[in-house]
């Protein structure tokens, strides 16, 4: 076993993008469809494993099952939260970022008082295996086929189904894709959905791996965000692509410089793309 | 919505703004509830309901300072004698009820709260806990400090923090209610006592110093790394006020062991990976690793420890790493840790394991850590007012500086600092290593089991396993 | 033909106002210590309210960073006092004006983008703020987790009494300056809304494109709404700051600062000013009281306040309460 930096980098590089991917993917849907930035992403992956353990050690639910369960749940609720809370609003852009924001705060401030800062430890892999002399836990390994397959679905979903494509068209124009028999409520609705099941998809797997507190939905939240500023808003290219440069500078980071420095790396990120290039790498200029 | 109604909705907000001032400003406790679900044989408050002083008969309302906390069931009530009180003394408990350490350490006083009342009170006088949540944050201890002093508590107990307790300093001859914290190490605080007597005498600590830790978990670091011919070591620790003095003295004693350094790492309370800590430890050559947490950091740092197969002894503390649940709670992950553990099942005195019994049987669950000192503290406060023979602090503060109270931690004799002394006769820790579920004692050599191992880290084939080693060396 | 108008005018014209606030310049006359520092309180959280209404609820530029205005100067406050050593009081001086000039670091970037973008970007300010002071090196300099910790402001003065009157002093001090502050920044910023200053402000907040169109320096106005907008916000955080030691990220957290402020702006009325201080001040005062009877959750009362007004009356009710109110009087006045 070695310690040296640049394999960790390398290793967990790779192990962090996919999973990154996966639910920017949601993020950039949502972008994408409803022209907002979905904040409530937050509030959903913080409330899908909470509602995971809360299963798990309250009802006694076996470990699969709980987690369809709280991936379902925080999928519906996505879709609550596109009809009550985004689409009323949709005319005023920044009625709906204070709202959605409001719902992750919630969500954090109920787990918070209700769960305080006690850890809640999620069902995971055991095992720890050697790559490349890097120790990674086997947890990772799902954690990278989770990731890898959710991205590789909803990518197929979006350029082969009848229904991805009409989210392209819909993200493109409302208006347009009404004239051609799309109907983009509906079309919203699925969007929102897939958001919201990536976001408890991703929360259940990569959790167990991190830390499970109230506060945990709003580093993923940006991430995501950063993401698909980076790559460029409506472009899914531009998420694929920007994931993965993201996934490895995060890592670098992270690996040199500590943890907590990580955390700044994608707001900062943000701040930069929005000064100095708000289209991003592949985005259409408004 | 017709613009009278908004007019009434006006004054409906004014009312009940005015309604609820007026109740708040005639003193009515507000208490946070807890959430410590418990069954408790209560015996002083049911007691209340029971008789009157003076009259029998059941009371005509609630004291207006018990407020209902619904998670706290009283169950069976066994009233032995009835036992009549002059009134009601308060005390103030002021904690991070947001952490399970916190929740503990209030249903400790809590705890030695009924004991003192089931014996009629502190001068007959029944005492009333009054908890105030702090968050784990500064801000919040200070606004709590001055709000248990409205309150008109006699004393703070709890203070577990040494950021919180620094930040309330400076209220303390405003206010001039005492506190006796079981927790707050900062030397900081020490120092402040001696250099300014007058203004921080209301300070008490009933446990040791982070100097004092520092001693105790270097101690036992000098004679690990001699034993193994260890002279770099790595330590990760939290990244709070109480940490500083562990760093000034590890670099004095490193220096008298002939020890170095390899890497520091500072780490926020609400980490959630210690992959890149271990990494930076590890590439710099530690051979053995030093941590220090108050926080829940450590249920992540055993999980890392184990993730990332660290092949290199760790030793340190941290508040739930000496729970007896840590174990499992981590999954099993916590072995070969080595942990301090302040307050330990074993008689340090008559008081220990009477305490520990009646505590797990209660609360389901180890007093961890500062839950003994806080149990302690209340009594020791207790017993300087009635050598007092007053509530009054000035007369309170001089018995407390020269009292030696026989706790269920050990004994408490308070320093010049007001700190309780160190030494394996009054407050003194063990430090034991999670060997497959067991906390077994490897330190102090006096108190260590015959036949005692050692587990020690190495890598075979890629992974880490544990070599049984006798403990003490011959 | 008009005549000028009189001292007794003036006086009918804002004889609520004016009520209003002899009451609460002679509470501390009767009011016990808790209620005098929950009103502390509520008059910074009032000038916060009316500092971000001023700004955003005009132009339309949600700062969702305010914040960081009011937490900059704060830790402002620590810094003077604790590496230049300068006293607290001369220190929150200082610290509020050089908070101000620091805020424009804030705005100048963002004025690049526009809409939902400058919201965004505001919003990452107090978090990336709040990230670099918790995290080392920064930590072992701003105080990390444990905060700053200053003498608190007049402590000095307060210990030269005896001690009974101490606490007591600085109970007043304190209510009097924040009272002060509060209604300065209050009459300044009022004024300004409804006048022809408030009036380009607005008109950017209605069309930025036709109002620049019309002869408006957009960016000119925008510089001097935000900059009027941040020296109360900052003197409130420096102020607060000396107060209320020790100084801790919580000064700059968007959910314990920003949030209650934007719901009273909403609740308020967005743009009326007085409508976001009636609010600030009723749902400061309450949120302190509600302690006792939902302890924890008021936080989530709170938020759910704020998102039913933004879903359902995003133009708020205090301001038409108000305005009810006014004429009620004014009838009553003749």
């Amino acid at each position: 076993m070695e310690f040296t930096l640049i394999k960790f980098i390398f290793i967990f590089g790779v192990l962090h993008s996919f999973i990154y991917l996966s639910f920017a993917l949601g993020f950039s849907l949502v972008f994408g469809v409803a022209k907002i930035p979905y904040l409530s992403y937050a509030g959903l992956y913080t409330l899908s494993a909470y509602l995971m353990h809360l299963l798990l050690t309250k009802a006694g639910v076996p470990t699969i099952i709980s987690a369809i369960l709280s991936i379902g749940a925080v999928g519906g609720l996505s879709i609550v939260i596109g009809d009550y809370i985004v689409k009323p609003s949709m005319k005023n852009p920044l009625s709906i970022f204070i709202s959605t924001m409001t719902v992750s705060y919630i969500v954090e401030e109920v787990f918070r008082i209700k769960m305080g800062l006690t850890p809640v430890a999620l069902p995971a892999l055991r095992g720890v295996i050697t790559i490349a002399g890097v120790p990674v836990a086997q947890q990772w390994i799902a954690v990278l086929i989770i990731g890898a397959v959710s991205s590789f679905l909803v990518l197929i979903y979006l350029s082969k189904t009848a229904t991805g494509k009409s989210i392209r068209a819909v993200a493109e124009s409302w208006y347009e894709s009404m004239i051609i028999g799309i109907n983009p409520y509906k079309v919203f609705r699925v969007t929102m959905l897939i958001a919201g099941l990536l976001a408890g998809v991703a929360s259940i797997s990569l959790s167990p791996l991190k830390a499970v507190v109230p506060s945990m939905g709003w580093s993923p939240l940006f991430v995501s965000f950063a993401i698909v500023i980076l790559g460029g808003m409506g472009s899914i290219k531009g998420t694929v692509v920007a994931s993965f440069i993201y996934g490895f500078v995060e890592q670098f980071v992270t690996w040199k410089y500590g943890g907590a420095f990580a955390s700044i790396v994608p707001l900062a990120l943000i701040v930069l793309v929005l000064i100095f290039r708000p289209t991003g790498l592949f985005g259409e200029k408004e | 919505m017709s613009q009278n109604v908004l007019i009434g909705v006006f004054v409906v907000i004014l009312v009940i703004v005015g309604a609820v001032a007026y109740y708040a400003g005639k003193g009515a406790t507000t208490t946070v509830t807890t959430t410590i679900t418990q069954e408790k044989t209560v015996t002083a408050t049911q007691t209340q309901f029971v008789t009157v002083t003076g009259t029998p008969g059941p009371t005509t309302s609630p004291s207006p300072t018990t407020t209902p906390s619904p998670t706290i069931i009283t169950q069976t009530v066994v009233v032995t004698t009835p036992v009549e009180f002059k009134g009601e003394v308060k005390v103030g408990a002021l904690l991070p009820l947001n952490l399970p350490i916190g929740q503990l350490m209030l249903g400790a006083i809590q705890m030695a709260a009924d004991e003192i009342n089931a014996k009629g009170g502190v001068l007959g006088y029944k005492v009333i806990v009054v908890p105030y949540d702090t968050q784990w944050q500064a801000d919040k201890a200070a606004e709590g400090y001055k709000y248990l002093a409205q309150q008109g508590v006699k004393v703070v107990l709890g203070v577990f923090g040494s950021h919180e307790a620094l930040a309330i300093m400076d209220l303390l001859a405003l206010y001039q209610v005492p506190v006796i914290a079981s927790g707050a190490v900062s030397d900081q605080l020490d120092q402040m006592v001696l250099k300014n007597y007058d203004l921080y005498k209301y300070w008490f600590r009933a446990y040791v110093s982070a100097t004092m830790q520092a001693a105790a978990t270097w101690d036992l670091l000098a004679y690990i790394s001699k034993t193994f011919n260890y002279t770099r070591y790595g330590w990760i620790y939290e990244d709070l006020p109480w940490v500083i003095p562990h760093a000034a003295y590890g670099q004095v004693r490193s220096q008298q062991e002939g020890m170095i350094l390899a890497a520091a790492v500072g780490v926020k309370t609400d980490i959630t990976s210690f992959a890149d800590a271990f990494q930076k430890v590890l590439s710099n050559g530690s051979q053995i690793i030093v941590w220090q947490f108050s926080g829940t950091e450590d249920y992540v740092f055993a999980r890392d420890y184990y993730d990332m197969q660290v092949p290199l002894i760790a030793l340190g503390g941290g508040s739930y790493a000496m729970l007896d649940q840590f174990y499992n709670q981590t999954g099993g992950k916590a072995e070969g840790l080595i942990c301090i553990s302040w307050g330990f099942p074993a008689p340090f005195t008559p008081k220990t394991m009477e305490f520990y019994n009646k505590f797990k049987q209660t609360f389901k669950t180890d007093p961890i850590f500062t839950t003994w000192y806080a149990y302690d503290s209340l009594y020791i406060w207790a017993n300087a007012v009635e050598s007092a023979g007053t509530f009054d602090v000035e007369k309170v503060i001089p018995i407390l500086e020269k009292t030696v109270y026989v706790g269920a931690a050990g004994v408490y004799e308070f320093t010049q600092s007001h700190s309780a002394k160190l030494a394996p006769d009054r407050i003194y820790p063990v430090f034991f290593q999670w060997q497959s579920g067991q906390r077994v004692v490897i330190w102090p050599l006096n108190v260590v089991a015959p036949g005692t191992k050692l587990l020690v880290p190495k890598l075979e084939g890629g992974q880490r396993v544990w070599v049984e080693v006798p403990w003490p060396p011959k | 033909m008009f005549r000028q108008k009189t001292v007794a005018d003036k006086v009918r014209e804002n004889l609520l106002g004016i009520i209003v606030l002899l009451i609460l310049a002679l509470l501390p006359m009767r009011a016990n210590d808790f209620l005098l520092d929950t009103l502390v309180r509520t008059y910074i959280f009032v000038i916060l309210a009316v500092t971000l209404d001023f700004f955003s609820g005009t132009t339309g530029y949600l700062n969702l960073g305010h914040s960081f205005i009011f937490g900059l100067s704060a830790y402002l406050t620590g810094i003077l006092y604790v590496y230049l050593k300068i006293p607290t009081e001369i220190a929150i001086l200082g610290a509020g004006l050089l908070g101000t000039f620091g805020s424009l670091a804030l705005l100048l970037p963002s004025l690049r983008v526009r809409g939902v973008y400058f919201a965004i970007l505001s919003l990452l300010y107090p978090i990336i703020f709040i990230g670099i002071v918790t995290t080392q090196p920064f930590s072992l300099y701003l105080g990390g987790e444990g905060g700053l910790r200053i003498k608190q402001l007049f402590l000095d003065i307060a210990r030269k009494l005896p001690p009974t009157e101490r606490l007591a002093f600085l109970h007043n001090a304190y209510y009097y300056l924040s009272f002060i502050l509060m209604v300065a920044s209050f009459i300044v910023l009022y004024k300004l809304a409804y006048n022809e200053f408030g009036f380009k402000l607005r008109s950017i907040g209605q069309d930025e494109e036709l109002s620049e169109a019309a002869g408006v320096n957009t960016t000119n106005m925008k510089i001097k709404g935000f900059l009027l907008s941040a020296v109360f916000a900052s003197y409130a955080g420096a102020l607060y700051a000396g107060m209320r030691p020790p100084i801790t990220v919580d000064f700059v957290n968007t959910g314990s600062i920003l949030l209650p402020t934007l719901t009273a702006m909403i609740v308020g009325g967005a743009g009326t000013i007085i409508g976001p201080a009636i609010a600030a001040f009723l749902l400061t005062l309450l949120y302190q009281y509600l302690w006792g009877l939902v302890g924890l959750w008021r936080t989530v009362a709170y938020m759910i306040i704020l998102l039913a007004f933004v879903l359902i009356r995003p133009q708020g009710i205090f301001f038409d309460i108000y305005l009810r109110i006014r004429r009620l009087v004014d009838k009553v006045i003749g």
